[in-house]
C-alpha cells in the first residue's frame, strides 16, 4: 500500500512523503498529489523518497512529469532521502543527472535558501 | 368465534406464503441478471410492493469519498431523490444505520432527531414512517435500504422488520455477485488489452536477423514478456554491407501505452537513420522529438551501436542505458563498456550525447541488455545483479543464439516461483 501525504513548508514549498513502492499501480497516485501541486504552480516540490524502497520506472516517469511541469512555471522539483536501491535506479539511468537529489530535507532546504 | 379465529390464521398464513413467494422471486431476480442497476431495481419494486411502502431506496457507500450515494430511487419523486441526495456516515435515518449496522423502524419521522430533512424540503415529498435495513456482505457494511411510508398509513411493524431485512441480505448478495462479475470483466479486459499491446510490441521487432554474406557477424536477441507487458525492444539497422546499427531501449511504464511509444519510436528511428548516419546526432534528433512530443513524464533508455564490419570498430552511444557488455574472447574476460553516457531520451532538449569508440577482436561478442535482467528476482527478494551477470557471460560461447537463450533461461531459472515484473530482453552480436 502506498501512502502519499502533503506538508507546507512555508508559502512557497510543499513536502510530498511517499511511503511504500512506487510502481505502475500506484503512480497514479503520486502523479495526482504532484499535478495538483503544478497546477497551483506550487514554486518548491520537495519529493521526500526516505520510505521509498522501490520504483519503477513509471514511477520514475511519473516524477520526469512533475519536473517537466514545474520547469513551465520556473518552479522546482527536488527529491531528497533516496534509499540505496532507489538511488541505484536513479544513477544506472544517468537520471541523477536530470534531477536535483540532496541526501535529507536538511539539506534540500538548506540549498532552497541559497 | 372459533370461525372467525381461524379465518385470522388462515389469512396470516397466507400472508407468510405470499412473502416466502416474494422471496423466492427475489432470488430468482437475483439469478437473473448480473446487471448492477437493473437487479437492484427489480428487487426494490418487489420489496416495495411487499411492504406495501410508498417509496423505497438503496443507498450504497462510496469507498472512495465515504458518502452514501443513492443507487436506486423509488416512488413519486424517487428521480430527484436519485440525483440530489447524498449523506454523510451518520447523517439521517440512513447515515444511522449505515454507521451502527443496526435495522431501524422509524414511526415517525419528522419528530426523530436523526431525521434528514434535506431530503423532504428538495423533494417536496412528505416522510411519515420509514423501515431502514444495513446491507452487509462479510461483515462490512455496503449501504443501506430502506421502504417509506406504508400504503395503509400504519407505521412498519416488526413483522415488516423481520421481512425486509431478508430483502435486505438478498440485495447486498446481489450487489456483491454484479460488482465480482464487474470485476471479472474489467480484469478480462485489461488481459485482452495486455494482448493488444504484446502483439504490438512483437510486431514492432524485427521479424529476421541480419546475416553476413562474408561472414563478418553473427547476431541474435530474444525478448520474453512479462506479464504486464514492459517497453523493451531492439532493432536493427542494415546501411550497407559494411555497417550495422544496434539498437536496444526501455520505454518507461507498462502495457498498451509503452508499447504505442516503443513502436512509434522504432519507426522514427528507422527514418532518422536513413537520413543521419552519426550515432550522436541521430540521437540528439530522436530525442528533440521525443521531447516535444512527450507526454506523462514518458521516456526510453536506449543504447545504439554502430558496427563498422569490416575493421570491428564499434561506436557506441547510451542515453541512460545499462552498459554493454564486452566478451574478450582472447582474453577471457568480461567487462561493463564504460560509456560517458547521456540522459534517457524524452527529458532534457538541448542534451547533446556523446559516443565513444571501442575495438572488437576477431571472435569478441558485445552484450546489450534491458534492466529486466539484472533485476530479476528471486523468491528471496535478491536481484540476479550485474556481478552475477558477468560471470555467468564470462565463458566461452557456441553462438550468440547460444548465448542469450542460455541467459535467459539462467535468469527464469533463478527466478522461478518469483513473479516476472519486467521484459527480459538480450542481443548479442559477435565480430567473426
Amino acid at each position: 500500500m502506498l501512502d502519499v501525504s502533503t506538508r507546507n513548508i512555508d508559502k512557497k514549498g510543499v513536502v510530498i512523503a511517499i511511503a511504500g513502492d512506487v510502481d505502475l499501480y500506484s503512480s497514479p497516485e503520486v502523479r495526482k498529489v504532484i499535478i495538483d501541486l503544478t497546477n497551483k504552480k506550487t514554486k518548491n516540490i520537495l519529493v521526500d523518497l526516505s520510505r521509498v524502497s522501490y520504483m519503477d520506472s513509471s514511477g520514475v516517469a511519473t516524477l520526469v512529469e512533475g519536473l517537466q511541469q514545474v520547469g513551465k512555471y520556473g518552479g522546482k522539483l527536488i527529491l531528497f532521502g533516496l534509499e540505496a536501491s532507489v538511488k541505484e535506479v536513479f544513477e544506472l539511468s544517468r537520471l541523477d543527472k536530470v534531477f536535483e537529489i540532496y541526501p535529507d530535507e536538511k539539506t534540500a532546504l538548506d540549498h532552497l535558501k541559497k | 368465534m372459533q370461525l372467525e379465529q381461524l379465518q385470522e390464521e388462515l389469512q396470516q398464513l397466507r400472508a407468510r406464503v405470499d412473502n416466502l413467494s416474494s422471496l423466492i422471486e427475489v432470488s430468482i431476480i437475483i439469478n437473473s441478471t448480473l446487471d448492477l442497476d437493473e437487479v437492484i431495481n427489480l428487487v426494490m419494486e418487489k420489496a416495495q410492493s411487499v411492504m406495501r411502502a410508498e417509496a423505497s431506496s438503496v443507498m450504497l457507500i462510496n469507498e472512495e469519498t465515504g458518502m452514501l450515494e443513492c443507487e436506486v430511487a423509488l416512488g413519486e419523486v424517487g428521480s430527484q431523490v436519485k440525483e440530489k441526495i447524498e449523506l454523510k456516515i451518520g447523517e439521517g435515518i440512513a447515515g444511522w444505520v449505515a454507521k451502527t449496522g443496526e435495522p431501524l423502524i422509524v414511526p415517525d419521522a419528522p419528530s426523530d432527531p436523526r431525521f434528514a430533512r434535506k431530503v423532504d424540503e428538495e423533494t417536496g415529498f412528505q416522510t411519515k414512517s420509514i423501515l431502514a435495513v444495513p446491507l452487509v456482505v462479510k461483515d462490512r457494511i455496503i449501504g443501506v435500504a430502506e421502504v417509506i411510508n406504508r400504503v395503509d398509513g400504519r407505521p412498519f411493524s416488526e413483522d415488516d422488520l423481520h421481512l425486509f431485512s431478508t430483502f435486505g441480505r438478498q440485495v447486498a448478495l446481489a450487489i456483491e455477485n454484479a460488482r465480482m462479475h464487474r470485476y471479472m470483466l474489467e480484469r478480462q479486459k485489461l488481459e485482452q488489452q495486455l494482448e493488444a499491446a504484446r502483439i504490438i510490441q512483437e510486431s514492432f521487432m524485427p521479424q529476421t536477423f541480419p546475416t553476413s554474406s562474408k561472414n563478418q557477424f553473427q547476431v541474435f536477441a530474444k525478448t520474453q514478456p512479462a506479464a504486464s507487458i514492459g517497453g523493451d525492444f531492439y532493432d536493427f539497422i542494415e546501411y550497407d554491407s559494411n555497417k550495422l546499427g544496434l539498437v536496444m531501449g526501455d520505454v518507461s511504464g507498462k502495457g498498451i501505452p509503452a508499447a504505442l511509444y516503443m513502436a512509434r519510436l522504432v519507426s522514427d528511428f528507422r527514418f532518422y537513420t536513413q537520413i543521419e548516419q552519426s550515432v550522436s546526432d541521430t540521437l540528439d534528433k530522436i530525442n528533440r522529438l521525443l521531447v516535444e512530443r512527450g507526454r506523462r513524464g514518458m521516456f526510453v533508455t536506449l543504447q545504439y551501436i554502430l558496427a563498422d564490419l569490416n575493421s570491428g570498430m564499434l561506436e557506441i552511444a547510451s542515453a541512460g542505458h545499462l552498459p554493454a557488455i564486452h566478451i574478450r574472447t582472447k582474453t577471457g574476460d568480461c567487462l561493463p563498456v564504460d560509456v560517458e553516457g547521456g540522459v534517457p531520451l524524452g527529458i532534457l532538449p538541448q542534451f547533446r550525447y556523446p559516443t565513444r569508440r571501442l575495438q572488437l577482436m576477431h571472435g569478441d561478442y558485445i552484450v546489450c541488455l534491458t534492466d529486466g535482467i539484472i533485476e530479476a528476482k528471486n523468491r528471496q527478494g535478491e536481484q540476479f545483479s550485474l556481478s552475477r551477470l558477468l560471470n555467468f557471460l564470462n565463458r566461452t560461447w557456441a553462438s550468440p543464439d547460444d548465448l542469450v537463450e542460455s541467459l535467459i533461461a539462467e535468469v527464469r531459472h533463478f527466478s522461478r516461483g518469483a513473479e516476472q515484473h519486467d521484459d527480459l530482453t538480450v542481443l548479442a552480436f559477435q565480430w567473426c
